[in-house]
């Protein structure tokens, strides 16, 4: 009996680093693959921009050699190839010459927004092959973010969330539930207020024309993945350390993504929002394990609660302290 | 009896739904267009204020004269103002184009071809994607999951004969590969069609789209040069709901059909049920991890 106790327990603690060097592996892998990213896409677009910008150059010139004789379509045709190469992300402006839009860190910038989904469009693969690249590359990438944030916010949320609220019911004797609404409202404003507010003042700040309202709107598109583009910081004439400034902003966007993953679950598991949720699913009358496979959603938000919160019910098993709760939380997925 | 189960559901829950997420859909368009056209009526006018003095005054033009221009140009374009053309182009935020942007919104794909740029259509739309997004979430998960769902009844195969096995797994086959030609490649090519893009460009633009990335280096319906049908953009706008919808309902299925094709193999190789029963409870549990992964 006593060995066979110490025997699980070995095996317990055996299973728990092993998913610890996994998350290890998995981090590593996934910083390996944005940088091998940023690295193709920089190789690959590089020269075809540097061959767009000498011709845009070249146009230019001849257009002002001959400008006393001007006349309307050309004008236009002018107009037209301008705004075609501001498309890309390619400006004619003299000041603009010493930003590159795809150096290593625009890459890596630009690689972050494709597998995050955001897609802000400043710029875009020019080649064929950058083309071709970026469909394989996020095939293979979007799934693969998906399950980087899920295993983040797994964990993220058994410690901010499971163990506070669980703290605060045992210590004080609080209703569970009232806990977790008050944690969930509180949890919500650190969070807006440490990735929106005060991002917004910084980007004001940095940012040459942007107001605090434009700063908020930049934060709120672009961690709610929707990446409209209008507003893209790093892209003025004059900034120093672009490259650290970009790098820091990748760092905020998959920072906020995650902060913004682990508030949606914390809301999630709300009582009264999963009776919510409920009401719109079919009922069920099937076993667990179709359940499981049912109620996954590629590509959305739910799906990464949905499945973390199935990791997490399998977990706290192995979790000594938190047994006598896994048996009142673990309906969460399949009660009727 | 599942199936009579499934489909007081889907009258009784998905419709009002449907119905409110439409209205959502339909009021987004309003709000923006209301919000967004005289400012961009603003815009356009000045725009083709600058452009008239420059045509003006052209033959003592400098290269500082120049910069400013098109300086002024990228502003303009940065607000989804096309200068080629006359001022009688077609608006950006007429409602069809609108219920495209609210549509983009949502689903996050988010193109930028059109953004707000007026302070109050910048307010709302936080608000707008606000609850917008978890609403689209939530309509795309039932529509996946209740399509499923109606797939989870070929669960129940122990008890029938082979043959039918085979014509259900035909079947599903067939229904496959006509919503993915339906859905995922007839309209790319309609669209390549349309716009004058090569098929490669029309995927790309496809992949774009569906992935929810939208970079809007290629958008439907904005060459001014083009006269498209009127309601050209809202059918895109569905089409992008439809091929996430699809997207939602077949992505989560492939693991499961390659295990049953895997099983079936394993049936006409000479396994007996049994053995071919005991890899199932497997196969079924794996899957968990697969629709994230593959």
């Amino acid at each position: 009996m006593l060995q066979s106790l110490a025997g699980s327990s070995c095996v317990r603690l055996v299973e728990r680093h092993r998913s610890a060097w996994c998350f290890g592996f998995l981090v590593l892998g996934y910083l390996l693959y944005l940088v091998f990213g940023a690295v193709v896409f920089s190789s690959v677009e590089l020269p075809y921009e540097d061959l767009l910008r000498q011709e845009l150059r070249k146009l230019k010139r001849r257009f002002l050699e001959e400008h006393e004789c001007l006349s309307e379509p050309q004008l236009e045709q002018f107009l037209g190839r301008v705004l075609e190469a501001s498309n890309y992300g390619v400006s004619v402006l003299s000041n603009a010459s010493g930003n590159w839009n795809w150096d290593f860190t625009s890459a890596l910038f630009f690689a972050s927004t494709v597998l995050s989904t955001t897609g802000y469009g400043h710029t875009v693969p020019l080649s064929d092959g950058g083309k071709a690249f970026c469909i394989v590359y996020s095939v293979i990438g979007i799934p693969f973010t998906l399950l980087f944030l899920t295993a983040v916010v797994q964990r993220v949320t058994i410690h901010v969330t499971r163990r506070p609220v669980l703290y605060f019911h045992i210590r004080w004797g609080f209703s569970k539930q009232l806990v977790a609404i008050v944690h969930a409202v509180l949890l919500g404003f650190v969070t807006v207020s440490c990735f929106f507010f005060i991002p917004a003042a910084v980007f004001s700040i940095l940012e040459d024309d942007w107001n605090f309202l434009e700063s908020f709107y930049f934060c709120f598109i672009s961690l709610s993945t929707i990446g409209l583009g209008d507003y893209v910081p790093g892209e003025g004439y004059n900034q120093k350390f672009r490259e650290l400034y970009k790098i820091g902003i990748t760092c905020y966007l998959l920072l906020g993504l995650i902060a913004m993953l682990v508030v949606l679950e914390t809301f999630c598991e709300l009582h009264e929002l999963k009776k919510f949720r409920k009401m719109f699913y079919v009922k069920k009358d099937k076993d667990e394990d179709q359940v499981h496979i049912i109620e996954h959603d590629q590509l959305s938000f739910s799906s990464i609660t949905d499945q973390a919160a199935g990791m997490k019910d399998d977990q706290k098993q192995n979790e000594p302290f938190v047994t006598p709760q896994s048996s009142a939380q673990s309906d969460s997925p399949t009660s009727p | 009896m599942p199936h009579a189960g499934l489909c007081s559901c889907w009258g009784g829950r998905v419709l009002p739904l449907l119905l409110a997420y439409v209205c959502y859909l339909l009021l987004g368009a309003t709000v923006f267009q209301l919000l967004e056209k005289q400012a961009e009526a603003h815009s356009r006018d000045q725009f083709q204020f600058e452009k008239l003095r420059f045509l003006e005054n052209y033959t003592c033009l400098d290269q500082r004269a120049l910069e400013q221009f098109v300086q002024v140009i990228m502003e303009a374009w940065v607000k989804g103002v096309n200068p080629k053309g006359n001022s009688t182009n077609p608006s950006n935020w007429d409602f069809g184009s609108s219920f495209f942007f609210a549509g983009t919104v949502v689903t996050t794909i988010g193109y930028g071809n059109l953004a707000p740029s007026t302070e109050a259509g910048q307010v709302f739309c936080v608000f707008y994607a606000l609850v917008g997004i978890p609403l689209n979430v939530v309509f795309l998960n039932h529509l996946g999951t209740g399509l499923r769902g109606h797939l989870a009844t070929l669960e129940r195969w122990e008890d029938q004969p082979r043959r039918s096995q085979l014509l259900q797994i035909l079947g599903l086959a067939l229904f496959l590969t006509l919503g993915t030609l339906v859905i995922l490649v007839f309209p790319p090519m309609v669209f390549s069609h349309v716009e004058g893009w090569s098929f490669g460009e029309g995927f790309y633009f496809a992949f774009i789209t569906l992935s929810t990335i939208g970079f809007g280096d290629y958008v439907v319906g904005t060459d001014p040069s083009k006269h498209y049908i009127s309601v050209y953009r809202s059918l895109a706008a569905i089409w992008i709901l439809l091929g996430l919808a699809w997207l939602a309902l077949v992505l989560p299925l492939a693991p499961l059909l390659l295990h049953r094709c895997s099983q079936l193999w394993l049936l006409s190789r000479g396994f007996g049920l049994k053995e071919g029963g005991a890899p199932k409870t497997d196969g079924l549990h794996r899957p968990q991890k697969i629709p994230i992964s593959a």
